[in-house]
């Protein structure tokens, strides 16, 4: 099956684009074809806006002759992120623009591992317009679900839980003996960190 | 009347209430001087917020702790859509016309009866110190009398700060006080300074005493926190913030709260209702027990001339967790070593395990903050070196 995976992909959003790298490996394993759409600069097999009106014209003009559209939603994408008054007008576009997309898509599933952290997208009749649209939304927990089943008005039968998506917890107090001073507090703090980003980076 | 001289502080904004690290210095200078017989004009505006620049406070001139505080009503701006795409453009790098420059300065506010007072009565004061760099009040007014004028840009690395009409400010007038080195050398960077200008800094008030656990009770706060103080918005990488701790919580299940006081809408991400706290706008005298109660201070801005907050926290003797972004806060960090820089969501994770989990090592650490501070930016220290300016300007 041909695969189009759509999200934030590197060099950029080291956090966003693991996640979508990620996809792409389930995809892959999963025996599929697949192609990626990012945005300017990324290393995707095509490059295109993926956020905002402009990303949901690009994703309908890029989805032909593909069985299935696998959309990362974040922070930063499919909906723009802006502040103030202006940012609730270009969220309420882009919420219509990216329904009416899902909706003309079809096979289109979302991957947003908790819908509350993307600002304003769960809860109003833009926001249900925009989730009821999937195919199929996969969360990162039950209160994920839960929210897009009671405020965003999607149906129970599309919204699944992702069953690798949950993080290790790691024990915070543990392995802090050595970092007396600021030195080697420096040192820990930077190894310890760039252990788990490696983690997130194969999506754990 | 003074014998010391006559001095005019400008500012676009000025009160107890007023949330703004530019302001706070402006007015402790203000009354700092005034002080030490100095005879002391706040000239500023009628607005309180510099979201909406609504005129609040009675248009007129009071007399406030031993200054003149003359207030002039703001005239809004008509930017609109025009104002947010000249804005985008400059974040974009691209260059403006001159027309373009002054259609974005006059697109948030105008204080034209400000500007007609300097114009009349520039020549009754010493000096005029105008702050920060990027607003109509400062940009106008430094034209005035700039044989007499100082700025105190208040500058950090922003695009702003490449827009030519805004560069005027650390080009033209006779002297400049900048609050850190990093800021003087970026100042360096941007434009050819005037020969007389001086890293002053800026002054903290030392509290006298602190109380946490009292501070702790009156806002039921019973778990330990990490905290953020100032303004809520985007530019000074709240919402990065919040979710670089959603991850820090999900992640490592850290045992800290993320509280917060000041200015600007909060929205709690879902998930993390009852791990965010919004303390609002806190009064001044519980400022410093904010401070003193928190296990650690986050500071993600990178936009920070001199960041008054983090000062505040070593102070309360309380670690600093700063964003490595801001060439201010790496060198407050690396100068006193008494802070930890981080570079992404993952290290200010790890920074904030490391103050749950080695309380003895960051009091340690922030023990030497404290004395940091004590020996560079006590206001007795930032108003001697004020003053000697002030007395070369003459």
């Amino acid at each position: 099956m041909r695969v189009l995976v759509i999200g934030p992909y590197p060099p950029f959003a080291r956090r966003e684009a693991s996640r979508t790298m990620a996809a792409v490996r389930e995809q892959v394993v999963g025996g599929n074809e697949v192609t990626v759409l990012s945005g300017a600069g990324s290393a995707a097999h095509r490059r295109d806006e993926i956020a905002g009106w402009r990303g949901a014209l690009a994703s309908l003009r890029h989805a032909r002759g593909f069985a299935l559209v696998v959309l990362l939603a974040g922070p930063e994408a499919p909906l723009r992120a802006a502040p103030g008054r202006r940012g609730r007008i270009i969220r309420l576009v882009d919420c219509v623009a990216w329904g009416l997309a899902l909706r003309l898509l079809r096979r289109v599933t979302i991957l947003a591992d908790d819908p509350d952290l993307i600002p304003g997208s769960v809860g109003g009749r833009t926001g249900r317009f925009l989730w009821s649209g999937a195919a199929r939304v996969v969360v990162g927990s039950e209160r994920s679900r839960e929210r897009l089943l009671t405020v965003a008005g999607v149906a129970p039968d599309r919204v699944t839980i992702a069953e690798t998506d949950a993080p290790t917890p790691v024990d915070w107090s543990e392995g802090w003996e050595h970092a007396a001073d600021r030195e080697a507090a420096v040192s820990a703090i930077a190894r310890r960190a760039a252990r788990d980003r490696r983690a997130a980076e194969r999506g754990r | 009347m003074s014998g010391r001289g006559r001095l005019a502080f400008v500012a676009p904004r000025y009160g107890t209430d007023v949330v703004g690290g530019s302001e706070a210095v402006m007015r402790e200078a203000a009354h700092g001087l005034a002080a030490r017989g100095w005879a002391v004009d706040m000239l500023t505006t009628c607005a309180r917020d510099h979201y909406t620049w609504r005129n609040e406070y009675p248009v007129g001139r009071t007399a406030v702790d031993g200054i003149t505080v003359h207030r002039f009503p703001v005239e809004p701006g008509r930017g609109g859509v025009a104002h947010a795409r000249l804005s985008a453009r400059v974040q974009a790098g691209e260059h403006l016309t001159t027309d373009e420059q002054l259609a974005w300065l006059d697109g948030l506010f105008r204080v034209p009866d400000l500007f007609h007072h300097l114009v009349v009565d520039a020549a009754a004061y010493d000096a005029i110190i105008l702050s920060p760099y990027l607003w109509w009040t400062t940009v106008t007014g430094a034209a005035v009398a700039p044989e007499r004028t100082v700025v105190m840009p208040c500058l950090h690395d922003e695009a702003y700060a490449r827009i030519p009409l805004l560069q005027t400010t650390l080009s033209a007038p006779a002297a400049l006080w900048f609050l850190s080195e990093p800021e003087h050398e970026l100042a360096h960077e941007l434009v050819t300074l005037p020969d007389h200008h001086v890293v002053t800094g800026a002054g903290v008030n030392v509290p006298d005493a602190y109380d946490p656990e009292g501070f702790r009770a009156r806002h039921g706060l019973e778990r330990p926190y990490v905290l953020y103080a100032g303004r809520r918005e985007g530019g000074k990488g709240w919402d990065w913030l919040l979710r670089a701790y959603a991850l820090a919580v999900s992640r490592h299940a850290l045992p800290l709260d993320l509280v917060t006081f000041g200015v600007g809408t909060v929205a709690v991400p879902g998930g993390l209702e009852g791990r965010v706290v919004d303390l609002g706008f806190l009064d001044e005298a519980e400022v410093g027990d904010a401070f003193a109660a928190a296990t650690a201070y986050v500071q993600p801005s990178a936009n920070e001339s001199f960041s008054r907050t983090v000062m505040e926290a070593w102070l309360a003797g309380t670690l600093v967790l700063a964003t490595e972004q801001s060439a201010v806060l790496r060198w407050h960090c690396e100068r006193s070593g008494a802070g930890l820089c981080f570079g992404d969501e993952y290290e200010l994770a790890q920074a904030m395990a490391f103050a749950a989990a080695r309380p003895d090592a960051a009091t340690a650490m922030a023990a030497r903050g404290r004395e940091y501070v004590l020996a560079n930016y006590r206001w007795e220290i930032v108003l001697d070196a004020m003053e000697r300016s002030l007395e070369e300007m003459r």
